[in-house]
């Protein structure tokens, strides 16, 4: 069993095969080796940590990535933005919370969950146009619309048709 | 978003194909910033994304070199690999520019063409004899070979420098190119050629020749007997074949000829004889080699499992099975070569044999069954395209509107010919072309490989262990332009199909990521529940669109960014896309009509001729001839035994292929 303890103070026990996914915990818990001292994890809140540790009560027992394997990771990552229903329907959250997981499983080190979500806001952004982008992000367009026409000719060659 | 680090942006940001990224800049200052500052990485990523890079240590320089210089030029960074890269792509789609340009140095009567893109030169041979080497870009003769040495019509095959032809006594001549023979140069270091292949006099003797009337001059150059010359050959090997032989094709390093009943490979490389096939006319499809004509001990699945049982000729075929022979192949019309194949286009069949051993292991008969579940054909111009005049300037193709048909597995006794075959470059798919201006595409066709007897013929079923699909489960089936007209030639590259017929000039392109749906009962793990057709896009190339000149194609290559055929050029508005002959209609090859391609030239001296204006004519005169002949419906002469048989070019006169010189239609971007 490991205690960890979130930003908001917020005690969690979990199984060690479970939070093990989380780089990071793994090598804490080896450098410490068995003890009952808490983790403390001053980056993660504790709603955030309940979802990333069903993500990884979920995906327990499945292979972790090695460092060998990192390189075939990104030659497939070009194929597909494909991400499996179960991600899928775990990774359907608002905006807010999409982001506090990615920035959570960067820190924690949980590879596959930061792909989840990275293929995710990729998969929002995807096909849209710079307005649509602007309105789900919420930014202003601040360009003068030389600059605007300007940027545009510069990359009119990638576009759709 | 971009409070998020860097590197998580950029995670997310490889995720995005190339018409995202171009959209990102515009969404804010910062956003414009970001990505400025994150270009490379950015664009890096969207290169392995695309393919343009293989793996994520590829230098940029190897990823360029992996492409010719008319396609990418020189490459300053990876934006500028991907902006080219996906110009190309958009230039085949008819959504980036691309345009004809004629190229003389080749000369006329042209027959055969090869291009080699990467080293920038076209080689073609002739309908009166010879054989040239051309500059893609200068359009200059780099070498040739008289008409006094290679014979009129000869084919020609060529790849990774190895340059094959037909001598006038069947022989095959090996060519290679003088930059790649080992140093130090000398004509008979053909070490690694066995003795009995190695050059003859005569080749020696047409080389030297060769070589002195070939530029750099002025002669004698100083640098000729040392130095190698660009696009120079010399004679590496003479290869005779035990019988003769009707057809060859040369795949790197192998060189498939094929008799009437079988088919020999050399390496060419070493000039030996590495392998035989046959016994093709009847095929033998058992594993035990060559033995037994078409013996046909079957693969255990031709045992009558039609459970759909949908009609009575059942019993016709049992009947066939029991012998397990296959009907003669017949006359050749092609063959196609593989690592692990060899295909032969005969007029009754498709047929494809294991070069190991020699087994048939794919026979899709031209008559009997319907080839495909999904047939596509041209309606009209594409909704995009089509209508927009103004792009005609722009851009050599025009995208078709396609319509598509579910044909029901049903029996049809009618006969038509293959008359060419070809595979794509990763081995999965084939390409075959019909006389009656079909094309039949059959995606990931060794899944038939198990399963030979009536590949085309019946459904297998769910027996045998072979995954149980048949030819109509795998193939789309294209009708290209009139069915009434033949099919001339066939190009299979980069994933696009090529297609000359009398009526127009394609390029096919399936969607090769949609899964095959194959009987949903086969069982195979593969088997998608989707059940739609996998969509597919043609490209007309309307300029090229004159009967007499379609009728005269003899050849039609594909390379990375080009179309290549032997056209008329009077009948070309060069560097522009718009062909004519000024309203004359049928009578281009007449000499009445020398127009050059620059027509306004020729016209000097008649005011009120409007080139434009007649050319413009002239093509819409063409696009309506075209449209008209979609609507044709196929005729057939009916036998005696219930078989229709399929025409094609009643009362059409042959073309003549007088002024042939080699036409390219260029995809390349601006500025390579």
């Amino acid at each position: 069993m490991v205690l960890l303890v979130t930003s908001d103070n917020e005690q969690f026990t979990t199984e060690k095969d479970i939070v093990e996914r989380s780089v990071l915990i793994k090598n804490m818990l080896e450098d410490v080796g068995e003890s009952d001292q808490p983790i403390p994890l001053p980056n993660v809140s504790s709603s955030v940590l309940k979802k990333v540790l069903e993500y990884c009560e979920h995906h327990r027992g499945e292979p972790l990535p090695t460092a060998d394997s990192e390189q075939s990771q990104d030659e497939t990552r070009k194929r597909t933005t494909d991400i499996s229903e179960w991600d899928q329907k775990f990774i359907t959250v608002d905006q807010e919370m999409l982001f506090e997981i990615i920035l959570a499983a960067n820190y924690l080190d949980i590879k596959s969950l930061l792909d989840v979500g990275c293929k995710t806001v990729a998969n929002m952004i995807k096909g849209k146009t710079p307005e649509e982008i602007r309105k789900l992000f919420n930014i202003v367009n601040d360009f003068t619309p030389e600059e605007e026409a300007q940027i545009k000719k510069e990359n009119e060659w990638a576009e759709d048709r | 978003m971009l409070t998020l680090p860097p590197e998580i942006i950029l995670s997310i940001f490889a995720y995005l194909p190339l018409p995202t990224l171009g959209v990102l800049p515009l969404v804010s200052q910062a956003w414009h910033a970001f990505t400025q500052t994150h270009a490379t990485t950015i664009y890096h990523a969207a290169a392995l994304l695309h393919g343009y890079a293989t793996a994520i240590d590829t230098p940029l320089s190897d990823a360029a070199a992996q492409y010719s210089v008319r396609a990418v030029g020189k490459v300053g960074n990876w934006m500028d690999l991907c902006r080219k890269r996906y110009t190309v792509a958009r230039s085949w789609q008819g959504t980036a520019p691309s345009k004809i340009t004629a190229h003389h140095a080749s000369g006329t009567h042209v027959h055969r063409i090869k291009v080699d893109e990467k080293a920038g030169y076209v080689i073609t041979t002739s309908a009166t004899g010879g054989l040239v080497v051309t500059d893609i870009e200068k359009d200059e003769v780099l070498w040739s070979l008289p008409d006094t040495y290679v014979r009129p019509y000869a084919h020609c095959e060529y790849g990774e420098g190895f340059l094959i032809f037909d001598y006038i006594d069947g022989s095959k001549e090996v060519w290679r190119r003088a930059v790649d023979f080992p140093s130090p140069p000398s004509t008979t270091a053909t070490s690694s050629v066995i003795p009995e292949s190695r050059p003859i006099p005569r080749q020696l003797r047409a080389s030297t020749l060769a070589t002195l009337s070939s530029p750099p001059f002025p002669f004698p150059s100083p640098s000729m007997s040392t130095e190698p010359q660009r696009g120079h050959f010399r004679p590496w090997a003479l290869l005779r074949a035990p019988q003769t032989t009707r057809a060859f094709r040369f795949v790197y390093p192998h060189l498939g000829a094929a008799a009437w009943d079988a088919v020999f490979l050399w390496d060419v490389r070493t000039g030996e004889l590495v392998g035989r096939v046959e016994g093709t006319q009847l095929g033998s499809t058992g594993n035990g080699g060559n033995e037994g004509n078409g013996a046909g001990t079957g693969t255990g699945t031709g045992t009558g499992d039609q459970e759909t049982g949908e009609n009575e000729n059942e019993n016709e075929n049992e009947e066939e099975e029991e012998d397990g022979a296959l009907d003669f192949l017949g006359d050749i019309n092609y063959i196609e070569v593989s690592p692990k194949y060899v295909f032969l286009c005969g007029i009754h069949s498709l047929r494809a044999f294991e070069r190991e051993g020699g087994r048939c292991v794919m026979d899709v008969p031209a008559a009997g069954w319907p080839l495909a579940r999904w047939q596509y054909g041209i309606v009209g111009p594409g909704e995009k395209y089509g209508k927009e005049k103004g792009r005609r300037n722009e851009t050599a193709v025009q995208e078709q509107e396609v319509s598509v048909v579910e044909v029901p597995r049903a029996r049809k006794n009618i006969v038509d010919e293959f008359i060419a075959v070809h595979i794509s470059s990763c081995g999965k798919h084939l390409a075959a072309l019909m006389l009656s201006s079909r094309v039949l595409v059959i995606r990931d066709w060794e899944r038939l490989v198990h399963n030979v007897i009536g590949n085309g013929r019946r459904n297998s079923g769910v027996e045998g262990g072979g995954g149980g699909v048949d030819v109509y489960d795998l193939a789309l089936e294209v009708q290209l332009g009139s069915p009434c007209f033949s099919a001339r030639y066939l190009a299979f590259e980069g994933g696009r199909v090529g297609v000359a017929t009398k009526t127009g000039m394609f390029i096919v392109t399936p969607d090769w990521s949609h899964p095959i749906n194959a009987n949903a009962n086969s069982g195979d793990p593969n088997t998608n529940t989707d059940d739609t057709p996998p969509p597919l896009s043609i490209q007309r190339i309307p300029a090229l669109g004159h009967r007499a000149c379609l009728g005269g194609v003899s050849c039609l290559q594909m390379t990375d960014t080009g179309v290549w055929v032997n056209w008329d050029t009077g009948c070309l508005r060069e560097g522009g896309v718009v062909a004519g002959v000024g309203g004359r209609g049928e009578e281009v090859m007449g000499e009445e009509v020398g127009l050059t391609e620059r027509g306004e030239e020729r016209r000097e001296g008649e005011q009120e001729w409007d080139g434009e204006r007649e050319w413009e004519r002239e093509q819409e005169r063409m696009d309506a001839q075209f449209y008209a002949s979609v609507e044709d419906e196929p005729r057939y002469a009916s036998l005696s035994n219930g078989v229709y048989v399929v025409l094609v070019d009643l009362n059409e006169p042959e073309a003549d292929p007088e002024s042939s010189s080699v036409v390219s239609v260029d995809f390349q971007p601006r500025g390579c």
